[in-house]
């Protein structure tokens, strides 16, 4: 082939690879704010804030303490700091303007204040210099108190302290805090900017064409009625510049974790030399990998792991408008001046000692810095202190403020099939015979967008779905469920009954310089968004889901939310226009941004909850695009993957993000939704997938039909050994969501939040590329092609092998497994007990009488325990009625014993129990005064107990090993 | 004594059920082997196991078979007697799931859920089916023949055919060649004529001339002769003889006309070999198909089949698109009598936005009419349609 057209090719390839159009999206510096807050400290001093200890005041019926914040330039306060410690551990900094203009948004609806507990405060000491403050009630244990040291002069900044009387996150230390305030204000930073351009100029004369584009973008900025441009879009911002900025850092720290979503690896990587990350929901087609582009969703979440500390400390910067997100690394030796906070009073004396000697050492400490710019808005901040040895505890207290994760129905744990678009009635039915063809089994078939009638949702279309409640009826006699898409754009259709009365009650959000709904275009053509802030449309929408008002719908479908960050075809950056209004035109759509999809699921959760009399049932709901506090009401997914090896790699550090940021139910398009995968990879995409919490195959309706079996063997036999390993392993799943939904922990867990001691379970390779299910399984994806071995990292401990039950001792070392296709390294953890079903039928209801086979991993003292709950899988009966067991299995001593925390629903049979690493062969195996049938394999130390009588989960019992 | 029958009935009874429970689910191929013997060995011989382990819902062996009659295994299989219809087997999972699989109901033995058995009736059902698509076969059948016995004599006698016309169109070829001698003729006697006529005329002035000179008045006359000499000569000729240029004019009326004739025989040539180089089955049934193009309308598209040529779909108000071109190397007629292979593909068609080139299988059924049933895209662009022909009635 001739060389040049070789080249063209390749470029033409690379064209093909690189899907994302990039110029669609903004970079930092196309972004004012952005650059603005970046280059904050240019301001100079006058821009500086500091406080007034005059102004202290201590409001203890709220139990919160104030102080005002003052430039250097102006005599009077302008912002008001207050402080609080909403419940134990949690501390929340609020920054706001004290006499605006224009009072700022403050976000309704999100936060859980019914449960907050304000803390008690106290001052510890107070000098010129600074200030410190306790935070609890008298009588808590001496390290369950909060410290927090403020300093007042020349720039205010707070250092919050552990319980060895370390501080371990610092705010405004590096004086990156910033509040635009007034036009003023706005004016001289782009002065600023004008004048570095002026500059920029002399220096690069050759580039006049690209110096006269920002040229005129500065001229915008210096128009009276602030317009910001961005390619051929206008925003209108008659309110001026307001964002806000503060920096936190996380110190003593080597790495951080979370804003979701991006594509990432897990650890945040510094941004310096880069664009910071960025939150702001966007729709974006052909995402690409190691990108820190935003995508659907934003959860505004750090989590720092302390060095040497096993524990998590967390920040939520809580604002929905646009955020940037810079990431530095800072290095110190300790005793550092600035890191030294010598007398808080109470501590005692050994104490102290303690950390002089640990100032002796002078070692360099690495911290993480974090730099948050907001578009608008105050400053709310939370940050989380975490308890010594306590790795899940800050899951625990974040989902204190946002909510705990919802606690979805069995059978969404379970296999979904999905496509876009199964288009007619007839070939539901036809899948939902095919998966028995295959043997293959499956909960729910989905219905995308081509099921409603012109993409007006909430009906069905005559032609293709003549008779959905019949198609949902045939579906539910096999025990299997309908999930239905609802996404929030109403077609502009005066004929349609929705949109008229949206439209004449004013219910959409409407255009910046008038009252008339803002139009856009969506699947359907022009359409128009409801306004999910004002309580009102929320209700409106909750009532929608109602079967009378939903014809068609049943009490056997459940809701995906699509395109809510909103996506709209052609909109700036594919979504709404900023300056678009709320409240018939009092708050702009910036302020709310990224909380969108958040409202949008809110509704449809209670619409699903309200539309059954009883508001008993419980609620499936998928969403695209999310917020903090999205776990109360849906399960995510990581939106519109491509179907190749990269981003099946990616997709693990994708799910581990969310997953430590409070959303632990989601999963991702199995298979890749864009693109056809090859055999291979496709297999290896359902193999790790059937791990993850959600486990839904879909697909582009441009994309060749797949569904398990299309590839033919040896590809479908192995897919639904696949699918059949995650229904065996649905009763320990169950527990997984169960304990997600009472104590926010994770599902999926990065190896290091199990083994935080372990320093290789940092490495890149291990964080990124393995994961856990709980703290009992140990999963490895495969995801490169023609991979026949994998290097798998098992720390400290005793491992057995998933297919074959072979034990692993390791000391925390690296295994090559051999991983042909039929296999991707599982690994059960040694102390572990797993409840599973070995009995997989052609769905999850109908498994929900068979016998349980409990899988027992003796650790090396011969010890093991694991829980299990147990319901009616649908209902909140196990809250309202408590109707629901949740029992303990422990082996100790020789002895399989159960502990029991609540009793209170049928009983299930234990059909077998497996016992591996048991050291010593039994002479028998005693249970109720008699014996039980067992074989012990000398080989392998397992021991296997066969149809033990009268054994029930939900029961109490003891097995003796004599 | 009463009493005492009373007991060993129940005993038997008991005795039956226990019995039947044993042997549930049992292949009665396999029966043998669940024989009562104090140990029962897993049909893959791997594994001897006490008798009473079998049905005692515990899966012993690998290969499931201790269980046949519950689902304790997950790789069983349960046998269906269905009796009074064909009987099946299933996976054990769908034993006592809820949900009957069976006909007879037998799956459902210990799930509460009463089955209604329905073996007679799918039976009656399946038998009025199979009767009436096999009366929809036989009428297609003997279409299928009737059609065979009318096809045209062209494909039937394909190379004479060819050799008929190549024969024609050799004719026409030889006249072709004479004409053009004639013509080359005609234009070197058109071109030379006048130089003739004046040589001529000159040759006899020049003679009178010297009579002349002695008159008087030359010049005048000199001119005045040769040109009427020309002219006379001129009308001579053609009185005489054809003049060229009309001719050349009859000549070129006659290329025309073998022009004409040797298209036609052309445009049959090529459409015969085109027939030669298809497979138009072993009768040439196919041929019933031949330029033939059969249409479909939807809500929204009229669809074009034309069985070996394209696939077409045009919108009911503008453009239309080629979902594919007959693709003659999957075109095997002696593959037909396999009825999974009845299919015919079309691909390459116009490309999709973003997407793949379109293309379409037809799935060739029998019926009595020739038809088009229905159309679908299973996947964007990738059509599948439904035709019936008597021409599929084996």
């Amino acid at each position: 082939m001739n060389s040049t057209i070789k080249i063209i090719l390749f470029f033409l390839f690379l064209c093909l690879c690189f899907g994302t159009d990039d110029k669609k999206f903004k970079k930092c510096s196309q972004s004012s704010f952005c650059e603005r807050n970046r280059k904050v400290k240019e301001n100079g001093r006058n821009s500086i804030f500091y406080i007034d200890p005059k102004s202290i005041n201590i409001n203890l019926e709220e139990q919160l303490f104030q102080a005002g914040l003052n430039r250097h330039s102006e005599r009077t306060p302008l912002l008001a700091l207050s402080i609080s410690s909403v419940n134990q551990g949690i501390i929340r900094i609020n920054i706001n303007e004290i006499d605006p203009d224009l009072n700022r948004y403050q976000v309704e609806g999100i936060l859980e204040t019914e449960q907050f507990h304000y803390q008690p405060i106290k001052i510890v000491s107070q000098t010129e210099e600074y200030i410190i403050l306790r935070f609890g009630e008298e009588n808590l244990k001496k390290e369950d108190y909060i410290y927090l040291q403020l300093f007042f002069n020349p720039y205010w900044k707070i250092n919050i302290f552990n319980w060895k009387n370390e501080p371990i996150i610092s705010i405004n230390e590096n004086h990156l805090f910033n509040f635009e305030m007034d036009q003023k204000d706005y004016l001289k930073s782009s002065k600023v900017a004008k004048e570095k351009e002026k500059e920029n100029e002399k220096e690069k004369d050759k580039d006049k064409e690209k110096e006269t584009n920002k040229q005129k973008e500065t001229k915008d900025k210096d128009q009276p009625d602030y317009k910001e441009k961005f390619g051929k879009f206008t925003d209108h911002q008659p309110y001026g510049p307001s964002s806000v900025s503060l920096d936190i850092t996380f110190l003593n720290t080597n790495h951080i974790y979370g804003i979701p979503e991006h594509t990432t690896k897990l650890s945040l990587e510094d941004t310096e030399d880069g664009e910071p990350y960025r939150l702001y929901n966007v729709d974006i087609l052909e995402y690409e990998t190691e990108s820190r582009m935003s995508l659907y969703g934003s959860i505004p979440v750090i989590l720092g792991k302390p060095n040497n500390e096993n524990t998590m400390h967390g920040v939520f910067w809580f604002n929905p408008s646009e955020t940037w997100v810079d990431i530095s690394t800072e290095k110190i030796k300790k005793g550092n001046k600035q890191r030294e906070i010598n007398k808080i009073t109470e501590e005692n004396e050994n104490e102290n000692e303690n950390e002089k000697q640990n100032q002796n050492k002078k070692r360099t400490i690495t911290s993480k810095r974090t730099h948050w710019m907001s578009e608008t808005g105050v400053i709310d901040l939370f940050v989380i202190v975490g308890q010594e040895n306590e790795m899940y505890d800050v899951f625990e207290k974040y989902s204190s403020l946002t909510g705990l994760p919802y606690f979805p129905p069995y059978f969404s744990i379970a296999y979904h099939q999905c496509r876009w678009s199964y288009k007619t009635q007839k070939e539901i039915q036809k899948l939902n015979d095919q998966f028995d063809e295959y043997d293959i089994p499956v909960d729910a078939f989905w219905m995308d967008i081509d099921h409603t009638d012109g993409k007006k949702y909430f009906t069905f279309d005559k032609k293709t779905y003549p008779d959905p409640k019949k198609l949902s009826k045939t579906v539910a006699e096999k025990g299997r469920k309908l999930v239905t898409i609802v996404d929030p754009h109403m077609k502009k259709d005066t004929n349609w009954e929705l949109y008229k009365e949206a439209k004449e009650k004013k219910y959409l959000i409407t255009k910046y310089n008038s009252d008339q709904p803002y139009e856009g275009d969506c699947w359907p053509g022009k359409s128009s968004w409801p306004d999910f802030l004002n309580t009102e449309v929320l209700e409106w929408w909750i009532s929608r889901f109602s079967y009378e008002k939903y014809q068609g719908s049943t009490d056997n479908m459940f809701i995906w939310n699509d395109m809510n960050e909103p996506a709209i075809f052609g909109g700036p950056e594919m979504s709404i226009p900023r300056d678009t209004r709320h409240f018939n035109g009092k708050i702009e759509h910036r302020n709310i941004h990224n909380s969108y999809g958040l409202y949008v699921t809110k509704g449809t959760f209670e619409g699903l909850i309200k539309r059954n009399e009883d508001q008993n049932e419980r609620p499936f709901l998928l969403t695209r695009s999310f917020f903090a506090g999205s776990q109360k009401y849906c399960t995510i997914w990581t939106g519109d993957n491509t179907a190749n090896w990269d981003q099946l790699k990616y997709t693990e550090s994708m799910l581990l993000s969310l997953s430590l940021s409070g959303a632990p139910l989601c999963g991702e398009d199995s298979g890749g939704f864009l693109n056809t995968p090859d055999a291979e990879l496709f297999t290896r995409w359902f193999q790790t997938s059937a791990f993850h919490p959600f486990f839904r195959s879909h697909s582009h309706t441009e994309t060749k039909r797949r569904e398990p079996w299309s590839y033919g063997e040896p590809y479908t036999s192995i897919i639904r050994k696949a699918i059949k390993d995650r229904y065996t392993f649905l009763p320990f799943y169950y527990t997984q969501f169960y304990k997600a939904s009472t104590k926010g922990k994770p599902i999926m867990r990065p190896l290091w939040l199990v083994f935080p001691r372990d320093q290789d379970t940092f490495n890149e390779q291990v964080e990124n590329f393995s994961y856990m299910v709980g703290s009992s399984l140990l999963i490895s994806p495969i995801s490169e092609k023609n991979q026949k071995k994998k290097n798998v990292y098992l720390p400290k401990g005793i491992w057995h092998d998933f297919y074959t039950l072979q034990k692993f001792q390791s000391n925390g070392q690296y295994y090559k497994i051999n991983t042909p296709l039929e296999k991707i390294p599982i690994f059960y953890h040694g102390g572990k007990i797993i409840p599973r079903k070995l009995r997989t039928r052609r769905s999850s209801d109908f498994m929900k009488n068979d016998p349980i086979t409990l899988f027992v991993f003796l650790d090396e003292n011969q010890q093991s325990s694991g829980s299990i709950f147990l319901d009616d899988g649908h209902s909140y009966d196990f809250t309202k009625l408590k109707k629901y067991t949740h029992q303990k299995f422990i082996f100790e001593s020789n002895k399989l014993f159960t502990k029991s925390y609540h009793l209170n629903y049928k009983t299930l049979r234990i059909e077998r129990i497996i016992i591996a690493n048991l050291i010593k062969n039994p002479n028998q195996v005693i249970f109720n005064n008699s014996q039980l049938q067992f074989v012990y394999q000398e080989k392998d130390q397992i021991l296997t107990i066969r149809n033990p009588k009268d054994l029930f989960v939900g029961e109490n019992w003891e097995i003796i090993f004599d | 004594m009463v009493k005492f029958c009373f007991l060993i009935e129940i005993f038997l009874f008991i005795l039956l059920i226990k019995n039947q429970e044993l042997t549930i689910g049992i292949d009665p191929k396999d029966s043998q082997h669940y024989l009562p013997k104090k140990t029962f060995n897993c049909l893959d011989g791997n594994g001897e196991i006490p008798y009473s382990y079998i049905n005692d819902d515990y899966c012993d062996c690998l290969d499931g078979s201790d269980e046949p009659g519950t689902n304790a295994c997950s790789n069983g299989k349960f046998f269906c007697h269905n009796e009074g219809l064909d009987p099946k087997k299933i996976p054990s999972s769908r034993v006592n799931d809820g949900y009957c699989d069976c006909c007879s109901g037998e799956d459902e033995y210990n799930s509460g859920v009463e089955c209604i058995n329905t073996c007679s009736s799918e039976h009656l059902i399946k038998k009025t089916k199979n009767e009436k698509k096999e009366k929809l076969r036989k009428k297609g059948s003997n279409k299928r023949e009737q059609m065979i016995n009318e096809i045209d004599d062209l494909f039937l006698n394909i190379d004479e055919e060819i050799e008929k016309s190549e024969g024609k169109l050799e004719i026409q070829k030889m006249k072709k060649e004479k004409l053009k001698q004639r013509k080359t003729q005609i234009l070197v006697y058109k071109k030379q004529l006048p130089k003739l006529i004046e040589n001529y005329c000159n040759l006899l002035l020049n003679k009178t001339k010297i009579k002349k000179i002695e008159k008087k008045n030359t010049c005048l006359l000199k001119k005045k002769d040769l040109l009427n000499c020309k002219n006379d000569l001129e009308m001579l000729i053609k009185s005489k003889f054809d003049d060229p240029k009309r001719s050349l004019k009859k000549i070129k009326k006659q290329f025309q006309e073998i022009g004409k004739k040797k298209k036609v025989i052309d445009q049959k040539l090529n459409r015969i070999k085109k027939i030669q180089d298809l497979d138009l089955g072993e009768h040439f049934e196919f041929s019933y198909w031949f330029e033939k193009c059969f249409e479909y309308n939807s809500d929204k598209y009229t669809y074009k089949f034309c069985p070996f040529d394209k696939v077409e779909q045009k919108e009911k108000k503008g453009k239309s698109f080629n979902l594919g071109k007959f693709k003659s190397k999957k075109w095997k007629t002696k593959k037909l009598s396999h009825r999974a292979k009845r299919w015919m593909l079309f691909d390459n068609g116009d490309r999709c936005n973003n997407g793949p080139k379109r293309s379409t299988k037809i799935k060739l059924l029998c019926g009595y009419s020739e038809k088009i049933v229905s159309i679908k895209e299973t996947s964007t662009c990738v059509y599948e349609m439904r035709f019936q022909s008597p021409l599929m009635c084996f």
